[in-house]
C-alpha cells in the first residue's frame, strides 16, 4: 500500500494537470488573444498560470513517485479517511450544508430567519448538547446581527414573511 | 539626507497623526480591533488573517481610516491572543505562537501561568511599539526612493511578493506556487480591462466584475479554519490566584535576564517582518532559537524559563509591524493577514505603494498614531481583561464556530448585496478544507488575488513601454535585481537541494 500523502500528492498532481487543460482550452474556446499587438493580450496571464499549475502539478505528481516516504507517514489505503478524519468530514458536511441550506432558504425566510437557524444547526451538529442553549442561541444571534448589519450598518438584507 | 528630511518632518508628521486619532471614534474602534484580535487570537486554530477576514464587513461604510485602523488593532491584538492559550493549555492560537508554548506551557504546570502571562504580554508590547518607530522612520524613506518606480519595476515587485510568500509559505515550495497560480487565475475571471472581453464568466453577470478577494479569504482562512477547529473548552485550568495582578509583574531579576532576548527578538522580528514572505511564524522561530544560543540557561530552554516566552513573543509582534512596512510602502504584502489588509485598503479606494504616504498623509499617520495607542490598550487588556479572555475560551467551540459563521456568511452578503457572494464564500471555505488537508496553504493564492490585477496591469503598461520587448525589463537596474532577486527566492532552495544531492553523490563516487 502507498503512503496516504503521497496518494493525495499524486490525485492532487493529476487534478492541478486536468484544471491546467481545462483552463488553457476554455481560454481558447473564448478566442482569448495570448498577444494584441505589442502588449499582452487578454488570454496571456490565463495561458501563463495554466503552464504554471500544469508544471507545478508535475512536479507534485513526480514528486509522489521519486521522493522517499517520512517515517512517521501512515500506511493505509483509504486516501479520504486517512487524510479527512471522520470527526472532520462530519464537521464539513454539517457547515458546508448548513450553510448552503442557509442561502437557499433566505430569499423566502429572509438573511436574518435562515442564519438564526442556521447557526443553532451548525452549533447543534457540531456538538453542543442540549436544546435549551441552541434555541437561545438561534435567537441571540439573530437578535445580534440584525442590530450590527440592519441597524448599525444599514445593510438591506433578504427579508423574509416575518418582515425581517 | 532623505533621512534627515524625514526626521525633520517627524513631529509634523505625528502631531498630522495624533490629531487623526483625536477623533473619539478611531480611538473607541482601535479599542474594539485591538479587544477582537486578542480573543480572536486566543482561540485555538484562529488567527490574525482569519480575524481581519471576519471582522473585515464591520468596516463597509466607515470611514477608511477608522476601518483600517481597527483591522490594524485586530492584527497585532491577535499576534498577541495567540500566546494566551500556548501558555494555558499547550495550544498556539496562531502558528505564530507554537515556540511560545515550548516553555509557556511548562511555565504554566510549574503554576507560574501569571508569569509567562505578563512576560508574553511585556514581550509582545516593547516588540510592537519599537517597531512602531521604526516603522515610522522607515516607511517613508522607502516611499522616497520607491517614487521612481515605473511599471517595470512594479511588475518585479509583484512578482517578487508572490515568489516569496509562495516558496516560504507551507512545507512544498510546489504548493505555495501552485496555490498561487490557482489564485492568478481566479484574479483573471471576469471582463478584461484593457479590451473588456469576457474571460471565464460564462456569462454570469456576477462575475463580470471579477472575484472579490474578501469572499475568498473569509472562506479560505474562516470556513476551513471553522472545520478543521478542535474543542478545547474545559482544558483550562487556571485558577484566579494565578493571573492576580501581581502575579503578572515580572520581577526585577526576570527583566534582566528577560530584556536581552526581547530587544534581540524585536529586531530580529522587524527585519524578517519586513521580507515578503517570511512573517511572524519563521520570526518566532529564529528568535527562539537564538535565544536559546545565546542565553546562559539554554540548555533549561523548554523545561519552563521567561526568556523562552519573551524571546518568540517579541519577535512575533515586531514582525506584524515590520510586515506592515513593505505593503504600505512597495504594496508588497508579506504575509496572509498583510495581503487581507491590503485587500481591505483597496476595498476603501486607497492603492498602497510608493506614493502612498505623500498622498495619504492623514491617512498612514493617523494609522501610526493608532499603532502607538493600540499598543498601550493592548497592555490595558493584557492584564486587565485576563479573566474575560480565560471566560471565553470556555465557551464551547461549537457555539463560537456557529456565531463566526453567521458573521463570515452575512458579511460576505453585505459586501455587495449579493447571494452569489455568499454562495463564493461557501465554496471557497469547501476548497480551503480540501486544500489544508492536502498541505497547500491558502496565503499565497489570497495574496495573488489582492495582487494579479496590479501584476497584469503593470505587465501590460511595462511592455507598451519595452515596445513588446519582455526582455527589456531586465534593462532596468533595480526591475532586474528584484526579479533577479525573485529568481532566487523561488528557486533557491531547489537549487540548495540539488547542489547537495549532486556534493553527496560525488562523494559516494569518490
Amino acid at each position: 500500500m502507498l503512503p496516504i500523502m503521497r496518494m493525495a500528492n499524486r490525485v492532487l498532481g493529476i487534478c492541478s494537470i486536468l484544471l491546467s487543460i481545462v483552463i488553457f482550452c476554455l481560454g481558447k474556446s473564448m478566442k482569448l488573444a495570448f498577444f494584441s499587438g505589442y502588449t499582452p493580450g487578454p488570454g496571456f496571464l490565463p495561458y501563463v498560470v495554466s503552464c504554471g499549475i500544469a508544471i507545478f502539478g508535475a512536479i507534485i505528481l513526480a514528486g509522489s513517485f521519486l521522493g522517499k516516504a517520512d517515517a512517521g507517514e501512515e500506511k493505509s489505503g483509504d486516501v479520504v479517511l486517512g487524510i479527512f478524519q471522520r470527526e472532520e468530514i462530519r464537521n464539513f458536511v454539517s457547515v458546508i450544508g448548513t450553510s448552503i441550506l442557509v442561502v437557499a432558504t433566505a430569499p423566502y425566510l429572509g438573511l436574518l430567519t435562515s442564519m438564526g437557524i442556521g447557526v443553532a444547526a451548525i452549533a447543534k451538529l457540531l456538538g453542543t448538547p442540549g436544546w435549551k442553549g441552541i434555541i437561545l442561541l438561534g435567537i441571540g444571534s439573530t437578535i445580534v446581527f440584525y442590530l450590527i448589519f440592519s441597524v448599525f450598518l444599514s445593510v438591506p438584507l433578504p427579508k423574509g414573511p416575518l418582515g425581517f | 539626507m532623505v533621512f534627515l528630511q524625514n526626521l525633520m518632518m517627524l513631529p509634523q508628521n505625528l502631531a498630522t497623526g495624533f490629531s487623526v486619532l483625536a477623533d473619539p471614534v478611531n480611538i473607541l474602534y482601535s479599542f474594539l480591533g485591538v479587544l477582537a484580535g486578542v480573543i480572536i487570537g486566543a482561540l485555538p486554530g484562529l488567527g490574525p488573517s482569519m480575524g481581519i477576514a471576519v471582522l473585515l464587513p464591520l468596516t463597509y461604510g466607515m470611514q477608511p481610516v477608522t476601518g483600517i485602523i481597527m483591522l490594524a488593532g485586530v492584527y497585532y491584538g491577535a499576534m498577541y491572543g495567540g500566546s494566551i492559550t500556548a501558555i494555558l493549555i499547550n495550544t498556539p492560537g496562531d502558528s505564530a505562537a507554537v515556540m511560545t508554548t515550548l516553555d509557556g506551557y511548562p511555565l504554566t504546570q510549574k503554576g507560574k501561568a501569571g508569569k509567562a502571562l505578563g512576560m508574553a504580554a511585556f514581550a509582545s508590547i516593547i516588540g510592537g511599539t519599537v517597531c512602531v518607530v521604526a516603522f515610522m522612520l522607515l516607511a517613508p524613506i522607502i516611499s522616497h526612493f520607491a517614487v521612481v518606480f515605473g511599471p517595470s519595476e512594479y511588475f518585479a515587485l509583484m512578482v517578487l511578493g508572490l515568489t516569496s510568500i509562495a516558496g516560504m509559505t507551507g512545507k512544498s515550495p510546489a504548493k505555495g506556487f501552485l496555490s498561487a497560480c490557482i489564485g492568478l487565475f481566479i484574479a483573471t475571471i471576469g471582463l478584461d480591462v484593457v479590451t473588456g472581453i469576457q474571460r471565464y464568466t460564462f456569462g454570469i453577470t456576477n462575475l463580470f466584475d471579477g472575484i472579490d478577494f474578501i469572499p475568498v479569504a473569509m472562506g479560505l482562512f474562516g470556513i476551513a479554519e471553522i472545520i478543521s477547529t478542535k474543542d478545547t473548552s474545559g482544558k483550562l485550568k487556571v485558577t484566579r490566584e494565578d493571573i492576580r495582578f501581581k502575579n503578572l509583574l515580572p520581577s526585577k531579576e526576570e527583566w534582566r535576564i528577560c530584556v536581552p532576548h526581547i530587544a534581540r527578538g524585536t529586531v530580529l522580528g522587524f527585519i524578517i517582518g519586513m521580507l515578503p514572505g517570511a512573517g511572524a511564524t519563521i520570526a518566532s522561530f529564529l528568535s527562539y532559537d537564538l535565544a536559546k544560543r545565546t542565553s546562559k540557561r539554554g540548555h533549561l530552554f523548554g523545561t519552563g524559563v521567561l526568556e523562552g516566552v519573551a524571546a518568540p513573543e517579541s519577535a512575533n509582534n515586531a514582525a506584524s509591524m515590520g510586515a506592515m512596512v513593505p505593503m504600505l510602502t512597495l504594496g508588497v504584502p508579506g504575509s496572509g493577514s498583510t495581503a487581507v489588509m491590503m485587500g481591505a485598503l483597496m476595498m476603501f479606494g486607497l492603492t498602497p505603494g510608493p506614493s502612498f504616504f505623500e498622498k495619504n498623509v492623514e491617512f498612514a499617520w493617523g494609522l501610526i498614531a493608532s499603532m502607538y495607542v493600540g499598543n498601550v490598550f493592548l497592555l490595558i487588556l493584557a492584564i486587565c481583561g485576563l479573566p474575560l479572555f480565560i471566560k471565553i475560551l470556555n465557551v464551547k467551540m461549537p457555539v463560537l464556530n456557529g456565531v463566526v459563521m453567521g458573521f463570515i456568511l452575512i458579511g460576505s452578503y453585505a459586501l455587495n448585496n449579493s447571494l452569489f457572494n455568499v454562495g463564493l464564500t461557501i465554496f471557497f471555505g469547501a476548497l480551503g478544507y480540501i486544500l489544508k488537508k492536502l498541505e497547500v496553504p491558502s496565503a499565497p493564492m489570497v495574496l495573488a488575488i489582492v495582487l494579479g490585477f496590479l501584476t497584469e496591469t503593470s505587465l501590460r503598461q511595462a511592455m507598451i513601454l519595452l515596445n513588446g520587448n519582455f526582455l527589456g525589463i531586465f534593462s532596468k537596474p533595480i526591475a532586474s535585481t528584484v526579479l533577479i532577486l525573485a529568481l532566487l527566492l523561488a528557486f533557491g532552495t531547489p537549487i540548495k537541494k540539488l547542489m547537495g544531492w549532486l556534493i553527496a553523490k560525488r562523494k559516494v563516487a569518490h
